[in-house]
């Protein structure tokens, strides 16, 4: 795709374990647009975090990426050097953790965090940052920000320290943020408001997203177009209106199936048996195959090729489903 | 409902005391105390599954906690099977505990890293002479089966199952004492929704069939809704409102209750809600607001509402702790 902000292309991830590469991530293809909410979900283990991670290369040290590339504004990322990334990183692409008390520093005010990035990027003016610093904490929506500013994060709500998580984040007008499970550790009314707060944003400043998340709700309620990853790879990929009203993977099926709407009597689960393989111990073939009620024996044996659906996207699957399912 | 009720809670009072400066001690400040339970009352029939549904705070595992008599109240009273669980003698102690079971969020730190899932399960039974010695083993078997666990489970150690393995061998556990009661705190928060779905429903065959009284503590409301013909919603150490699950959910009468299902995200892009989200967070259950406790955020706040709101009775075996509640529900 022309004219994308970031477009990922035959990404492979491995973890190095004892000489060997276990593969965590396999050929992973995707673009996003400029202004566009992209959502990645799947269940834990799927490679989802590790794909945003490698985008910005905050991969843990034994952790590297083996094939592919990745490009934002047309700067290679994949295997540029250190001094390459560090003016990307904040100004270009920003980021926010799942864990807000865990990505902020125990020990420093949280108005010198905000500030931090806007000096290491030269944007801090003649006041150090002081002024940039007050007008983010108030467009994430934190209330008395020159109190906050002088506050410790243990000082700080759940939702507060999320606030200010993103207000660092935003602090340098990134093009792209990248969000991993950002409101997974919060509660429901926070989450609503946090939620609220990113798709805000994100239209006043035109910004891209990509929302990491193993909740569909959040992905209905966030994004433009969503992938489903399974087992290391992505399964389907579709605008958000189709995976939720025709899914072709039975794996996105299998998803949607697994989401309570109601009372058992009315809106009984049916949930696939088993579990997500080991990737260290990953079938050949689609790894959803031992799991999946519509696999024959091709399954077993070869990943299938990607086929696209109409309206944009596509999905890895030999059998999909017929469209009008659920 | 006409049955008696197998356990009924009646205005339960908790408080935990802060740790206070030594000066302030001297000083002769206040004790401070957080609120985890203030006149909370509700009652479960048997074989009912009660949800007890709130954010992080409101007192819901503290209540779960004085359930099963790990956690004395300050005040109030617990009756089960009509019998006052404070007042019991050892040996009825020793039968409540049969009776009145947990299941835990995370397995992997309530099981014993060291003990094979087998003995863990075997544990529990042996104690309480549930079987003959020579009937353990099988007993463990039937257990395992039940929970939908293979026989070879048995022989493993916790960290060589995967997360929803450890929930079942946790349920088979509760289970392997034939208890009447399941208290389960979070029990499949931790889980991916694939194997929630399944440890979900596991959890409701097994009320079915062993005629298990569910108490199902959970900030989830989708999990609430799936698994439980009543809730209770509680907010601040109060309980708001107390109903069956489908008209609370239809047609909720206390304004946190309406706030919370609102905040739920809807896997339909179809319904993306335009509402403003409750602005605000809790506050402190250090110093709770006086009055209605969710006065502070609740759009529909008036002054009346700075004095304790009334339990509003409401057809259907609902109530509501709100002024207004009649209001909303007819």
């Amino acid at each position: 795709m022309s004219g994308a902000l970031l477009q990922v292309q035959g990404l492979g991830i491995g973890l190095t374990r004892r000489g060997a590469t276990v593969p965590l991530v396999e050929d992973v293809s995707f673009a996003v647009r400029q202004g566009e909410a992209y959502g990645i979900v799947g269940e834990s283990g799927c490679g989802k975090s590790t794909t945003i991670r490698a985008v910005i290369r905050l991969l843990a040290a034994r952790v590297r990426i083996t094939a592919g590339t990745v490009a934002f504004e047309g700067n290679q990322l994949a295997q540029a050097s250190e001094a390459t990334l560090r003016p990307i990183r904040g100004a270009g692409i920003g980021m926010v953790f799942q864990d807000p008390l865990t990505a902020l520093n125990p020990v420093i005010t949280v108005g010198q965090q905000v500030a931090e990035g806007l000096r290491t990027h030269g944007k801090g003016g003649r006041d150090g940052g002081r002024e940039r610093t007050q007008e983010v904490m108030r467009l994430v929506g934190l209330p008395d920000p020159q109190r906050i500013a002088a506050a410790y994060p243990h000082e700080l709500s759940g939702g507060q320290r999320q606030r200010t998580a993103i207000a660092i984040a935003l602090a340098c007008s990134p093009r792209l943020l990248l969000a991993d499970e950002p409101t997974t550790a919060l509660d429901v009314t926070i989450q609503a408001q946090i939620l609220r707060l990113l798709s805000d944003l994100r239209k006043r400043l035109g910004m891209a997203l990509i929302l990491v998340t193993h909740d569909l709700g959040v992905v209905a309620q966030t994004c433009d177009r969503v992938a489903v990853m399974y087992a290391g790879r992505i399964v389907e990929e579709a605008p958000i209106a189709r995976i939720f009203k025709a899914p072709a993977h039975p794996y996105t099926v299998a998803l949607l199936d697994s989401i309570p709407r109601g009372s058992r009597a009315a809106h009984p689960l049916h949930p696939i048996a088993g579990m997500p393989p080991d990737p260290a111990q990953k079938p050949p073939g689609c790894p959803f195959a031992p799991r999946c009620p519509r696999r024959s024996t091709v399954c077993e044996t070869t990943f299938p090729s990607w086929t696209r659906h109409s309206g944009g996207g596509g999905f890895a699957c030999y059998h999909p489903m017929e469209a009008g399912h659920g | 409902m006409a049955e008696t009720p197998l356990l009924s809670v009646q205005a339960l009072y908790k408080y935990f005391p802060l740790r206070r400066p030594l000066m302030a001690a001297l000083a002769g400040q206040a004790q401070r105390r957080v609120q985890a339970a203030h006149n909370v009352g509700f009652t479960i029939a048997p074989r009912e599954s009660f949800g007890l549904v709130g954010e992080s705070g409101c007192g819901k595992t503290t209540l779960g906690r004085m359930v099963l008599g790990l956690l004395p109240p300050d005040d109030g009273v617990i009756l089960f099977d009509g019998q006052d669980i404070a007042r019991l003698d050892a040996a009825g102690k020793r039968a409540l505990r049969r009776q009145v079971q947990m299941v835990f969020q995370d397995p992997y730190s309530s099981l014993n890293p060291r003990m094979r899932i087998g003995a863990a399960i075997a544990e529990p039974i042996r104690l309480h002479g549930v079987v003959p010695s020579g009937e353990v083993a099988e007993e463990v078997a039937r257990l395992l089966q039940r929970v939908g666990l293979p026989a070879s489970a048995g022989a493993r150690y916790p960290s060589e199952l995967s997360g929803g393995q450890r929930q079942r061998v946790g349920i088979a556990r509760a289970l392997s004492l034939r208890p009447r009661l399941l208290v389960a705190d979070e029990a499949v928060s931790g889980l991916d929704v694939s194997v929630r779905a399944q440890v979900l429903n596991l959890l409701a065959d097994l009320r079915r069939d062993l005629g298990l009284a569910l108490m199902f503590i959970s900030h989830d409301l989708g999990v609430i809704e799936y698994l439980c013909e009543t809730v209770g919603v509680m907010y601040l150490g109060t309980m708001v409102e107390n109903g069956p699950t489908a008209a609370v959910f239809a047609h909720p009468a206390h304004p946190y209750t309406r706030a919370l299902l609102a905040a739920v995200p809807r896997a339909d892009p179809s319904a993306v809600s335009s509402e403003a989200p409750l602005a605000g967070e809790p506050p402190s259950a250090v110093d709770p607001p006086s009055g209605c406790p969710f006065r502070t955020r609740c759009p529909e706040a008036r002054s009346i509402c700075e004095t304790p709101p009334p339990r509003v009775t409401l057809p259907g075996r609902r109530w509501a702790a709100c002024h207004f509640a009649a209001d909303h529900v007819q």
